[in-house]
């Protein structure tokens, strides 16, 4: 009969009941859809650093060398020291580090940026994953990938040769390029030995830096998100001023304003609208109470304790929340599901994706838009659900703590 | 003569400055029919209000069947007040969102003896027997005021109480359907051989009791039994 008389009770006050249910079902909609938003946005700006397998893109400032002729390190890509190097790989929280030469080639005719990496899932397997034409590179290989744009540019197919260097190398397959962002983007791909033997015998390179064969001036790191800020910190404190040091955190101060909105804001509006429906949910069941207090009354003058006159107040209002709860759960899947997904557009500095500013043809668009799914945080869906059915639970038990100290005075005739 | 069932010593109440209740001593041997008469104001209803222990006297003592209310905690006192008191209201309480029949189950519902099956036929005899077998799953909206009360008596009575209080019991209803609610009251008291205590301001009633108890001013002016 407890939940019986809950539910003749619930549907005899049918508009307390329903501001009771719809103020719970607001809060959990603003908390869920807010929550997914978020999560969206912060999956967006790991997108363009991801994309590259990686966490992490760490290098250093540089020079601008003494002739911009042959093979060239942009100025963001100086040799970053083995030292350095070993240091980030003991950090706390970083799984793994790949190790890349990037490259301008200057010519009078021509210009291409190259890119020599490391085996591993931010490396060549990252490549892999992008291939669409041809077979894929591995370490001790002495071919080349092409970028798919590069290559239709430029009437480059697989089997082809491409200088680079002095050295001709041919061209094991094609990537492509709109899969695989724009963060340290390059036209031609190759393993990370023939790049280093490249440098190492650069002059414009050896100009600036002793680059040796087993040098690098680029590394992608991977490491456990959890540490993700206290490895950047580090790694930043350690390189100084010259270190670029490039995460979601970059892109987070970069879009400060979209994900103040998305983040802070979304927890502010979350936590205003929840204290309203709170205050809504105490609001409608004292009012409930107390247009009840006669009938509470009666169940004393029949024989019925207080704790369980509270607990059936507590039933109603559990009941309640329960359908608060699960309207709102539902509303926010489909809303949703309605949106669909949010597009953030992200300008990405020249650093991650240097191009010669000198050369129109080398331009890149550096403007990288992400879609991103809206998908419903069901962690935030449990934890919304569990404060609805708290609230309305806490204000029940608050309500209803004591029996009023005269019944009588409710049920007497005079 | 019986012992007292009801006995009610020196009780006083106060609502703030005005004195309700000034030193009643009352006696109810059980199975009597008591009438308490008197204007209104007089007290007689708070007075059975202290009887059933929805109002606390400031001082004296109130004995249910023995038992000192002023030293039971509130489950004690809902206990004895589900077993031992049945009460029928002047405006009849029933809960509006309940059927008749689920009005008369609510003092049933925590009984540890007997199977729902078994309550649920007391209440439907019950029912019958004040005569709305036939519309026991109406709401009280769709019921009129004669037959609210006898939903009302019928819960009242669902428990077998030694003690069924009444308080103005046809003080809403018109003469008619007073008469024959208040006939069902007393047969129906007479029935269980309930102690029937009845605050009322008609002499009529007054004048079928045992004993009546006349107030006035917060005190009884005249007893007789």
């Amino acid at each position: 009969m407890w939940l019986n008389y809950a539910l003749r009770e619930l549907l005899f006050r049918r508009s307390r009941s329903l501001v009771t249910v719809l103020s719970i079902a607001v809060a959990v909609i603003a908390a869920v859809l807010l929550t997914a938003l978020a999560a969206s946005y912060a999956r967006a700006i790991r997108a363009p650093v991801e994309t590259v397998g990686a966490d992490v893109v760490v290098q250093i400032t540089g020079d601008i060398p003494p002739k911009l002729e042959g093979l060239v390190f942009p100025h963001p890509n100086a040799l970053v020291p083995a030292a350095a190097t070993a240091t980030i790989g003991r950090m706390a929280g970083v799984i793994s580090v790949t190790r890349g030469v990037y490259m301008w080639e200057l010519a009078p005719d021509h210009y291409q940026s190259v890119l020599g990496i490391e085996d591993g899932e931010a490396g060549l397997g990252s490549l892999s994953s992008r291939l669409i034409a041809g077979k894929p590179l591995h370490p001790g290989d002495r071919a080349i990938l092409l970028d798919s744009d590069f290559a239709s540019k430029n009437g480059v197919q697989v089997g082809a040769e491409l200088d680079i260097g002095g050295t001709k190398f041919p061209v094991a397959g094609i990537v492509d390029a709109a899969r695989g962002g724009k963060v340290v983007r390059a036209d031609v791909y190759m393993p990370l030995a023939p790049a280093q033997e490249l440098a190492a015998g650069a002059p414009m390179v050896q100009a600036l830096y002793p680059f040796r064969r087993d040098d690098a001036n680029l590394l992608l790191v991977k490491v456990d998100r959890q540490t993700l800020e206290s490895v950047v910190d580090r790694t930043v404190a350690m390189l100084g001023k010259k270190g670029i040091v490039s995460s979601e955190l970059s892109f987070r101060e970069a879009l400060s304003g979209v994900l103040f909105l998305s983040q802070r804001m979304g927890l502010i509006v979350a936590v205003v609208i929840g204290v309203f429906a709170a205050a809504f949910v105490l609001r409608a069941t004292a009012s409930a109470i107390a247009e009840r207090r006669r009938e509470l009354a009666v169940l004393q003058a029949v024989g019925w304790p207080w704790r369980l006159i509270r607990r059936q107040v507590l039933i109603e209002n559990g009941m309640l929340a329960l359908a608060g709860v699960a309207l709102g759960v539902l509303l926010a899947v489909l809303i949703a599901a309605a949106l669909g997904h949010i597009s953030v557009t992200l300008d990405l500095p020249w650093d991650l994706s240097s191009t010669p500013h000198f050369i129109p043809d080398a331009t890149l668009d550096r403007t990288q838009t992400i879609t991103v799914p809206i998908t419903v945080p069901w962690e935030a869906a449990v934890i919304a659900a569990a404060g609805g059915v708290m609230v309305a639970l806490a204000a029940a038990l608050a309500l209803a703590a004591s029996p009023p100290p005269q019944p009588w005075s409710l049920l007497r005739s005079e | 003569m019986n012992e007292a069932i009801i006995q009610v010593d020196g009780v006083t109440k106060r609502y703030g400055t005005l004195a309700v209740l000034n030193g009643i001593d009352l006696s109810v041997p059980a199975g009597r029919f008591a009438a308490v008469i008197g204007k209104s104001g007089s007290g007689k209803s708070t007075l059975l209000g202290v009887v059933s222990g929805l109002e606390k006297a400031d001082s004296g003592r109130v004995l249910i069947q023995g038992h000192d209310l002023s030293q039971l905690d509130e489950p004690q006192m809902a206990d004895l007040r589900r077993q031992t008191i049945g009460i029928v209201f002047q405006s009849f309480n029933l809960i509006p969102s309940l059927s008749a029949l689920e009005n008369v189950l609510l003092p049933t519902f925590f009984e540890k003896e007997g199977t729902a099956a078994d309550r649920r036929k007391r209440a439907t005899d019950l029912l019958a027997q004040v005569g709305l077998g036939d519309r026991m799953h109406h709401r009280p909206s769709q019921l009129s005021g004669g037959e609210q009360q006898r939903v009302a008596i019928a819960r009242a009575l669902v428990n077998r109480p030694a003690i069924l209080l009444a308080d103005e019991p046809t003080g809403n209803l018109d003469a008619e359907t007073g008469a024959g609610v208040l006939g069902l009251l007393l047969d129906m008291s007479r029935i269980f051989a309930t102690t029937l205590l009845i605050v009322t301001h008609d002499l009529d009633v007054a004048g079928k009791a045992d004993m009546t108890i006349e107030m006035k001013d917060g005190r009884i002016q005249h007893g007789n039994a």
